[in-house]
């Protein structure tokens, strides 16, 4: 199975005149059958992170891999089989009902073949069935986020990323939800989820911390 | 600049052929007609009247600007054209079809196989997990057709985005996003592409290639409307449609 580590990471964005170093020196492994949280402040870098994890940036230095069946695949030829993702503004598509937007990486592979009750379960799961046949502007931001997280749960994907998946959610939900990340961590995929839900922290295997650009292991002070 | 050059009023849409085959979809047509069209807003305490007997027709192959001042009922315009919203009274018809009269699932079954929406942020016309080629394979699929891979780089290639390919939208700049969308927007031959001030966030040069790509594109023959305030837009229209309180002005 497959797990992914980051080695002296570093990135650096110019807002206005100002460099701002997003990650400066970043070293990170997440394993195969871990669900990991990533917690720091706004701005920390958190993001940064995750996109370049998930192949939406590049890192100006420093090494990024992927372990086991995903080893010497650059991030951004991943699709969601292999590394799926929650982003913050989680990406639905308008046209399609909240059911067809669970199965858009199915139809992004090229078929629906045998997803369609996982789909369904995921639905049931989340508390979403009665709103299988809805269009996101007919549901609400948190309902909206759970359709984007059985998205990305949708093909057991070998990666998880995950950006503040409960940001929206009541309780009850988040509880749901954190149930899901777990199922899927155990069942051999490495799971982070960037999260500032206190909760969220006591459920993951292991806690990392950014704050300026720098990762440390454990919980913020 | 009078603005009338190459557009044409129709005097009597209903006399247009294209009414002539209801549900028909000449490809020849109109990309959309209205007729006497009028769309209220009611809120807790008024109803404000967006438009007031708007009759227009937005000819294919070519870029129609719609100006006004703001509250004119340009927004209000291009919501009906894009078949989000329905006409209290007056006929509305898009490649042929009726869609003032259609539910709301029908509605979008013809605005996904003729209409594209632009939204001014670039963002927001893109999902952020995509690359550009499945970005547009997507919006063929959506439109209930399939191309061929060769058709897709073809089109990234001729928007210059060619090198683009493999760019998901975070890798990519503003203008080259809206080019994307653009992309996206006339691929499957819709009847028309709407947008929404689609170059108020972009800077010269890319509102510029933006632009151009929507003037060479729209000869292949889909329509374009376009709201805008910006002259770099008014600069490649083919004709306009000025708005006032809701009522089209000469």
């Amino acid at each position: 199975m497959s797990g992914f580590s980051g080695v002296a990471l570093r990135k650096t964005f110019t807002r206005g005149s100002e460099p701002v170093h997003a990650l400066d020196g970043v070293d990170l492994r997440v394993s195969a059958g871990e669900l990991v949280a990533l917690v720091g402040p706004s701005g920390s870098g958190k993001s940064t992170l995750l996109a370049l994890l998930c192949g939406w940036e590049t890192a100006d230095s420093g090494t990024l891999a992927y372990a086991g069946a995903l080893a010497d695949r650059p991030p951004s030829t991943l699709g969601w089989p292999e590394l799926a993702l929650v982003p913050q503004a989680l990406g639905l598509v308008p046209d399609l009902s909240l059911a067809d937007n669970v199965l858009l990486p199915a139809r992004l592979r090229g078929g629906l073949a045998d997803t369609r009750e996982r789909a369904g379960q995921l639905l049931a799961d989340f508390g979403l069935a009665h709103l299988a046949d809805r269009y996101p502007h007919q549901a609400s931001l948190g309902e909206q986020q759970r359709v984007a997280v059985a998205r990305a749960l949708l093909l057991r994907p070998a990666v998880l990323l995950a950006d503040e998946p409960t940001a929206h959610q009541d309780r009850g939900h988040a509880d749901v939800l954190l149930d899901a990340f777990t199922t899927q961590a155990r069942e051999g995929s490495a799971v982070l989820i960037a999260t500032h839900d206190e909760i969220a922290w006591s459920r993951a295997d292991r806690v990392l911390s950014m704050r300026d650009g720098r990762l440390t292991e454990g919980a913020p002070a | 600049m009078t603005g009338q050059e190459g557009f044409r009023f129709t005097d009597d849409p209903l006399a247009d052929p294209v009414f002539g085959t209801p549900g028909g979809e000449p490809a020849d047509g109109p990309a959309a007609v209205c007729h006497d069209v009028v769309k209220t807003y009611r809120t807790a305490t008024e109803a404000v009247t967006a438009l007031d007997g708007v009759t227009l027709s937005i000819p294919r192959a070519q870029v129609t600007v719609v100006v006004g001042p703001s509250g004119s009922g340009k927004s209000s315009l291009l919501r009906l054209l894009a078949c989000i919203d329905r006409p209290d009274s007056g006929e509305v018809r898009v490649a042929g079809q009726r869609v003032d009269s259609l539910g709301a699932r029908a509605r979008r079954k013809l605005r996904q196989r003729q209409v594209a929406y632009l939204f001014q942020r670039p963002g927001e016309n893109l999902l952020p997990y995509l690359d550009a080629v499945a970005q547009v394979r997507l919006a063929a699929d959506l439109r209930g057709t399939t191309v061929a891979d060769a058709e897709v780089h073809g089109l990234l290639d001729r928007l210059g985005l060619g090198a683009r390919a493999d760019h998901r939208p975070a890798q990519l700049s503003g203008g080259e996003q809206q080019r994307l969308a653009v992309a996206c927007g006339v691929i499957g031959d819709p009847a028309l592409v709407v947008a929404d001030e689609p170059t108020a966030e972009l800077d010269t040069a890319a509102a510029e290639r933006v632009l151009v790509a929507m003037e060479e594109l729209a000869e292949s023959g889909v329509g374009f409307v376009i709201s805008s305030h910006d002259p770099r837009v008014m600069a490649i229209a083919d004709g306009f449609v000025r708005l006032d309180h809701g009522r089209v002005v000469a």
